[in-house]
């Protein structure tokens, strides 16, 4: 009690004091203030609700301790280092040319098959931002909004649809819900707002199409996407190959709403740097992601291939509102030498006859930590849901490890809840065979691992499921010797 | 072609083969016969390279190689063939993905051309139709859920479409009812020509009955105790394997 | 935190210290206890491992330590059984009939003849152990000798018969080599007695000795009970263990079983039946500490009324401890609108040569095979008792001891009344 009285008077204090000084330069500063988020907000010139919402974060986030639960390791992030704002990224801030980037990082390039103007720009050189893409981004976004459909990035949406973005922003993820989700409330630089209106199916794989231009979202991303009754929306996050970046912590946060009879099917195929194979550097992902079906008959899919960042902790999960509405969540995490990852998901049934599925699929080799968590809570509410979990991990090595931590609330007599895991090593045997039909080990080992994961890959939409494919191979070249 | 001395193999410190010698030349077929737990597979195993196998002492040649040199893909990509006598299921894998994969696995490492997927498609219809297999086959996760008999002739189309020097087949009869087992048997004289050599592992003599072997041998107690043609094979069908039996104590 | 009324404990603990006053150690180490737990209060439900389980309750009323009664009304020893017996949480010489022998010894702590110091390393690691080592009232060595195979089964029977009473047990369970023997736990209570029972079963199997441990909780409807076993498990022994559940308002069990050297096995197998307000929390840990050990784990519940059950199932395979397998299942079947249950069966895996599953279930009874029933002419009432029956049944399947088992199956259609139907069902 003390402690809070405490700390509402420093806060008074600095409400009192206001922000005075005006800095020119395009970066603000590392260390966070109040006064550093009224700058962000000013900056982006953003309408008077977004600064109150911004503000209101921040000052819960002051209340609150960093969580320690996960099953990862760290060194304490200092929050004050950190640099809340850039401008987009000036030329002579990054690498001037390939030549200074990671020789590892364009191998892998190099096997995904990536044009080389597009590996200058995921590594981070700078160059001059005329691409084809951009033009054909143009052309789409024409027809799109033909359709009604808004595209856009979240600055954009806060200018042209703050109407929107206030009715809805925060409404599946409160400012409040946890530490880095907090964070990101106050101090979020930028993102994708996603608006499909009724009846209307989208008639492309969103973000396809602007991979390049969208890249430059910052540390603190934050997502909203809304489908209105009886639509229907796939959106890709991300892109195959790893991209460098200097930043050490990512903390994104993602809100799906889906009305009557609305679908959002959501991919996200994540390979950030994860470090060196000493386990220097990398990312550390702490990402906020959650869907809610508001409507009856609604469906929210999340599926994401997780091979990258130092550290990955991430559920992403579904709130079941609406009668008959289904949640999905499909995953494969990869770890690899240093890499940890705590991840799962939490199908939280409400509605009756709702139903979920989870299918995760953990690997993990060298020195990597890899788990699973997740919740299934069926609420008194929920009549005749169902769930349904498989959670299977693969070992390679032995001195990694897998585990699994799922937790399953029942109050309804009527739900049927069923949860299944394994744990255990890649089959010698199953090499073997391969080895026998002329098959080199590593093609053998991604060949039995993308078996493993088929379940999950085959809900990737085609073009990124081949990517992903290949990049499950590169991220365990070498691990079984 | 292939040149075994002197063999000696043990798993886990317990000895199972026990000084093999065995000479097979281009174009010959060759049986080995004998009783459970005789080294049959253990033979085919470290012919094939599977690793857990200790070669205490003895000699491999392989086409003029010492074939303990090599790994188990390069046995492969150099034409050595093992079909396993409990093909292994991989879920996920799907058995034409496998197929191609090995096939131009194998004219990579040759310096060959590597076939795409529509050639491959064709030249697999036309082994699965000679096999009197149903086309759905290729579609299915390698062997999961195939039944016993499935599993074996699945080895004798990656047999046929790897078209191997050296094809070793691993109790490949067993648990076969007779039309499957004159399919296999089909796929091995369809591939027979004088560069290609098979070794036949069986424990029965009626594998022999669809392909005639130029030489029996009979492998008891880790070594080679009688050689003879086809008709030693007849002799053993007549007695059973109780005469082996009664020779080891003798000889113990 | 949840707090404890200082005065009150500082004068139970002063009772029970003044029971071990031959043995300075203990009361050492009962003093130490009781510091820290009223340091530590006992965990709130932000407490991960209390997540489910709120002991606030307990803290409700002020129980005392009470002195056995002169006699136990409701309750009838087996006759012709080897049986030790402690009421309100003192050894009762009189109602015991075992005896010690070439192959069987025991001591109790109350009794001023032990000569051999227990192992209490471990009684401050969790807080169940520092309440029952601060307040802990009595004590059993039992040592099965080397070689020594103990056909008939060993019950100790832990009878509670005082309102507002509490008991506060800590046993030790020891085979030595090559030794093999059935013990059977009872915990019974009067009526709807308001009480509070602690007990702390430490079991040591030696290499190559065979237990079957037997642990029936029966106590009154609204007794707090709160256990811990932890069994160690040397070279190539085995451990097989079956757990009931049937009693208490609130009951928690720490079960943890160390497979310490190559070889060791366990099985646990358990059953809740909860009913009315019952909250039963079932907490198991296997620890494979070393390579070729396995464990199999089967636990299944039945739900009903306003009650609810947990189950936190953990398995961990440490670093090294390669040629693991092990198997884990919870199976539930939740009976009411008003019941629920909370399961986490987990793995924690640092090894890779291992097969380890786990699986967990929430359902109801097969509609087809209730379906199928009322086909052959069976009415639904019946029908239903016949599943829930089938289900639970299941659990004793594993019990070669045919009495035991008998008065198992009697004990579950008691729970789940249908001690009239039992000439169809059995």
């Amino acid at each position: 009690m003390n402690e809070n009285k405490q700390l509402d008077k420093l806060l008074q204090q600095d409400y009192e004091h206001g922000f005075i000084t005006d800095i020119e330069s395009d970066t603000i500063p590392p260390g966070l203030s109040e006064a550093v988020v009224r700058e962000i907000s000013k900056r982006k010139n953003e309408p008077e609700f977004m600064l109150e919402w911004r503000l209101k974060a921040f000052r819960h986030w002051q209340t609150m301790i960093e969580p320690k639960w996960a099953h990862v390791h760290y060194p304490p992030i200092d929050f004050q280092e950190i640099s809340y704002f850039s401008a987009p990224k000036n030329a002579s801030d990054g690498p001037q040319s390939l030549d200074e980037i990671d020789p590892e990082l364009l191998k892998t390039y190099e096997k995904l098959g990536i044009p080389l103007r597009e590996q200058e720009m995921l590594a981070g050189v700078a160059v001059d931002a005329v691409f084809d893409s951009v033009s054909v981004a143009t052309t789409f976004k024409s027809k799109l909004k033909e359709m009604g459909i808004i595209f856009c990035s979240f600055s954009e949406a806060l200018q042209e649809h703050p109407a929107l973005v206030q009715k809805y922003l925060g409404t599946v993820v409160p400012y409040t819900d946890n530490f880095y989700a907090s964070l990101n409330a106050a101090v979020f630089s930028d993102g994708s707002f996603c608006y499909i209106p009724e009846g209307v199916r989208c008639p492309m794989e969103l973000s396809t199409y602007f991979r390049i231009n969208a890249m430059s979202t910052g540390q603190f991303e934050r997502t909203l996407i809304i489908a209105e009754p009886g639509s229907y929306v796939s959106y890709l996050e991300g892109c195959t190959a790893p991209m460098r970046d200097e930043n050490q912590l990512h903390a994104a946060v993602v809100e799906l709403i889906a009305f009557d009879n609305a679908q959002i099917k959501y991919s996200t195929v994540q390979n950030w740097y994860p470090g060196d194979k000493e386990g220097k550097g990398g990312i550390y992902n702490f990402v906020t992601k959650r869907g809610a079906c508001r409507g009856v008959n609604s469906k929210i899919s999340w599926t994401q291939v997780e091979t990258g960042s130092a550290i990955t902790w991430k559920y992403p999960s579904v709130i079941l509102e609406g009668d008959n509405s289904i949640g999905e969540f499909y995953s494969v995490a990869l770890t690899n030498n240093y890499q940890q990852a705590d991840t799962g998901t939490k199908m939280i049934h409400l509605g009756k006859n709702t139903k979920s599925t989870i299918i995760s699929k953990g690997i993990s080799a060298g020195f990597a930590e890899n788990a699973y968590r997740g919740l299934v809570r069926i609420a008194k509410s929920a009549e005749n849901a169902r769930n349904y979990t498989q959670c299977d991990s693969l070992l390679m090595g032995d001195t990694c490890g897998a585990h699994t931590f799922p937790y399953i609330e029942t109050k309804n007599p009527t739900a049927q809840v069923e949860h299944e895991a394994t744990t255990s090593k890649i089959s010698e045997e199953q090499l073997f065979y391969l080895q026998q039909r002329g098959i080199e080990t590593d093609d053998a080992v991604s060949m039995v691992v993308n078996g493993f994961c088929k379940q999950v890959m085959k809900q990737l939409p085609m073009e990124f499921a081949v990517e992903a494919q290949k990049l499950l191979g590169i991220s365990l070249e070498g691990s079984v010797g | 072609m292939l040149e075994i001395n002197d063999l000696h193999v043990s798993v886990e410190d317990k000895q199972i083969l026990n000084g093999i010698n065995l000479t097979v030349n281009p174009g010959e077929v060759h049986a080995i016969m004998g009783p459970n737990g005789s080294g049959k597979s253990t033979l085919s195993n470290v012919l094939a390279g599977r690793s857990g196998y200790d070669t205490t002492t003895g000699r491999i040649q392989y086409q003029q190689q010492d074939l303990f040199e090599l790994s188990p893909e390069e046995r492969a990509h150099q034409g050595i063939f093992l079909a396993f006598q409990y093909p292994v299921e991989i879920p996920g894998v799907n058995n034409i993905y496998l197929l191609k994969a090995a096939v131009n696995a194998k004219r990579k490492a040759n310096d060959e051309q590597e076939v795409d997927a529509y050639e491959f498609l064709e030249l697999a219809k036309d082994k699965i139709k000679k096999l009197g297999i149903d086309k759905s086959f290729l579609y299915r996760d390698v062997n999961a859920g195939f039944s016993g008999g499935e599993k074996k002739r699945n080895e004798i189309l990656q047999m046929m479409l790897l078209e191997p020097t050296l094809g070793i087949l691993d109790e490949t009869d067993s648990g076969l009812d007779i039309d499957a087992l004159k399919i296999v048997a089909g796929g091995v004289n369809q591939l027979r020509n004088k560069d290609r050599s098979f070794i036949l592992i069986t424990h029965y003599q009626r594998l022999l009955d669809y392909i005639k072997p130029d030489f029996v041998h009979v492998l008891a107690n880790g070594k080679i105790i009688k050689s003879g043609d086809y008709s030693l094979a007849l002799e053993l069908e007549k007695t059973g394997y109780g005469w082996i039996e009664k020779m080891e104590k003798v000889s113990q | 935190m949840i707090a404890l009324n200082e005065s009150h404990y500082r004068e139970q603990a002063h009772l029970a210290q003044a029971k071990q006053e031959s043995l300075p150690w203990l009361m050492t180490l009962q003093q130490e206890a009781l510091e820290q737990l009223l340091a530590q209060g006992l965990p709130n439900t932000r407490v991960e491992d209390w997540k489910y389980t709120n002991l606030k309750p307990l803290t409700k009323k002020l129980f005392t330590i009470q002195p056995a009664s002169e006699q136990l009304s409701n309750i009838t020893l087996p006759a012709n059984a080897q049986t030790l017996v402690f009421n309100n949480g003192h050894f009762q010489q009189s109602l015991s009939s075992l005896e010690n022998t070439k192959s069987i010894s025991y001591h109790v702590l109350s009794q001023d003849t032990l000569d051999i110091k227990p192992d209490f390393t471990h009684e401050l690691d969790d807080i169940v152990a520092t309440l029952n080592t601060a307040l802990l009232t009595d004590g059993l060595i039992l040592t099965i000798k080397e070689n020594s195979i103990i056909d008939t089964p060993i019950h100790i029977y832990h009878i509670n018969t005082a309102e507002q009473g509490m008991s506060h047990l800590n046993h030790h369970i020891i085979l030595e080599k090559n030794s093999e023997a059935t013990i059977v736990e009872h915990h019974l209570g009067d009526n709807d007695n308001n009480y509070l029972s602690t007990i702390i079963t430490n079991v040591h199997c030696f290499d190559n000795a065979k237990l079957k441990h037997y642990k029936i909780q029966c106590e009154s409807m609204q007794a707090y009970h709160l256990a811990s076993v932890r069994s160690r498990l040397r070279r190539d022994s085995q451990l097989q263990q079956f757990k009931f559940d049937f009693g208490s308002r609130l009951a928690r069990t720490n079960n943890s079983v160390s497979l310490e050297q190559t070889g060791a096995y366990c099985q646990l197998s358990g059953l809740y039946i909860t009913r009315k307000q019952q909250h039963i929390d079932n907490h198991t840990m296997i620890d494979h500490q070393v390579a070729n050990t396995n464990s199999d784990e089967f636990y299944k519940g039945i739900i009903d009324d306003r009650s609810r059950a947990v189950f936190n199932g953990s398995v961990i395979v440490r670093k090294d401890a390669q040629k693991i397998n092990a198997c884990q299942s919870n199976k539930n079947l939740l009976l009411s609108e008003h019941a629920e249950i909370d399961t986490k069966p987990q793995l924690e895996i640092y090894a890779d040569d291992v097969k380890c599953t786990h699986g967990a279930t929430v359902g109801q009874l097969d509609e087809d095979a209730l379906f199928f029933l009322s086909t052959r002419g069976i009415d639904k009432e019946t029908a239903r008792n016949v599943l829930t029956f089938g289900f639970a049944k299941d659990i004793l399947q594993s019990i070669s001891h045919e009495e035991l088992r008998l008065n198992l199956e009697q004990l579950i259609l008691a729970q789940l009344h249908l001690e009239h139907e039992q000439q169809e069902l059995l």
